[in-house]
């Protein structure tokens, strides 16, 4: 797994990640998103159009992440889920909970 | 061949558990030998309780899946059960130590086929995968493993409730010799109106030869 931090303006950061997210990743991808939400960015975009499996420590990790973004009122968009990893968070019922859009243009354009 | 067999643990019907109680008692995983050939796991894979094995072992489940006739879609949520189960054991069952054993056993299951279908010769078919994990982590008793409530949005606790989710039945039981046991069961069918919708493939493994394996498996109708 990868993790690429565009953290350019304060106003936005996007976060790309590739690979696969397991118990083996999700520890480096947490730290990495709180630093990110530490530094309070208006909107944090998460593209996951590279990751092609997810499972529930991935999915935690984006819950503590969601958690944390509203606390410090960053906007959280996750965006470009396989269709393999947004069948997770339909079985977690948590599809609903994030703010989950198709592509990047999308995701700026919130 | 082994469908002939009904008495032996894996081919009990929907309650995969309750035949294979014995074998549950044994702790028959870590000392098959005394086991006999029918018994015996069709696969069976040994791996130490480290995250990093988790996407092999996932590579493995759904090629298996597939070869016993599984779509894309459903092999993927068997491979999906079994990482969420190998996160818990190593998590609850061995507190994150790297060296704990796991042992995943699978085999094939002969069920009769559901209303409509055209098989030929079912009972000689793999119409379902059973699965079973066994581990020598910590004891806890199977009524206290449960999905978290899913309307409490928080992280964790959603491993049990995925695996409930995409199996067909899943059980825990303690094993005599110590630590835990879980034994899970999905069935092939559902794969051929499922279909793969076109998904693009990630493992790739389903095989050049898949028309020619999948009329051994499916029978000739």
């Amino acid at each position: 797994m990868q993790i690429d931090v565009q953290d350019s303006s304060p106003d936005l950061v996007i976060v790309t990640i590739s690979g696969d997210v397991d118990l083996s990743t999700s520890r480096e991808l947490q730290g990495e998103l709180r630093r990110v939400v530490a530094n309070h960015p208006q909107k944090l975009i998460v593209d996951l159009s590279d990751v092609p499996y997810m499972d529930s420590s991935g999915v935690a990790t984006l819950v503590e992440t969601m958690q944390l973004a509203r606390k410090g009122q960053t906007r959280l968009v996750l965006t470009s889920l396989k269709e393999r990893v947004r069948s997770i968070f339909e079985i977690a019922r948590l599809d609903s909970v994030f703010t989950i859009v198709d592509d990047l243009s999308t995701a700026r354009s919130l | 061949m082994n469908a002939t067999n009904p008495s032996q643990p894996p081919h009990s019907h929907s309650s995969p558990g309750s035949a294979g109680a014995d074998a549950a008692a044994s702790g028959a995983a870590f000392e098959d030998s005394r086991l006999s050939a029918d018994e015996r796991a069709h696969v069976e894979v040994r791996v130490l309780s480290q995250p990093r094995y988790l996407a092999g072992v996932r590579e493995m489940m759904t090629a298996l899946a597939e070869r016993l006739g599984m779509g894309e879609g459903a092999a993927s949520q068997v491979a999906l059960a079994v990482d969420e189960a190998l996160c818990n054991v190593i998590r609850h069952g061995y507190d994150q130590r790297p060296d704990g054993e796991i042992v995943i056993s699978v085999w094939p299951v002969a069920e009769t086929p559901r209303d409509g279908a055209d098989r030929a010769d079912s009972s000689a078919e793999a119409s379902a995968m059973l699965i079973r994990i066994d581990d020598r982590g910590k004891q806890t008793e199977p009524e206290r493993i449960r999905s978290r409530e899913l309307s409490e949005i928080r992280p964790g606790g959603l491993g049990v409730h995925i695996i409930k989710e995409v199996m067909d039945s899943v059980r825990y039981e303690k094993r005599s010799g110590g630590g835990m046991r879980l034994t899970m069961v999905k069935s092939v069918w559902p794969s051929a109106e499922a279909g793969t919708g076109g998904r693009p493939s990630g493992g790739g493994r389903s095989g050049p030869e898949s028309d020619g394996s999948n009329t051994s498996l499916h029978g000739a109708g």
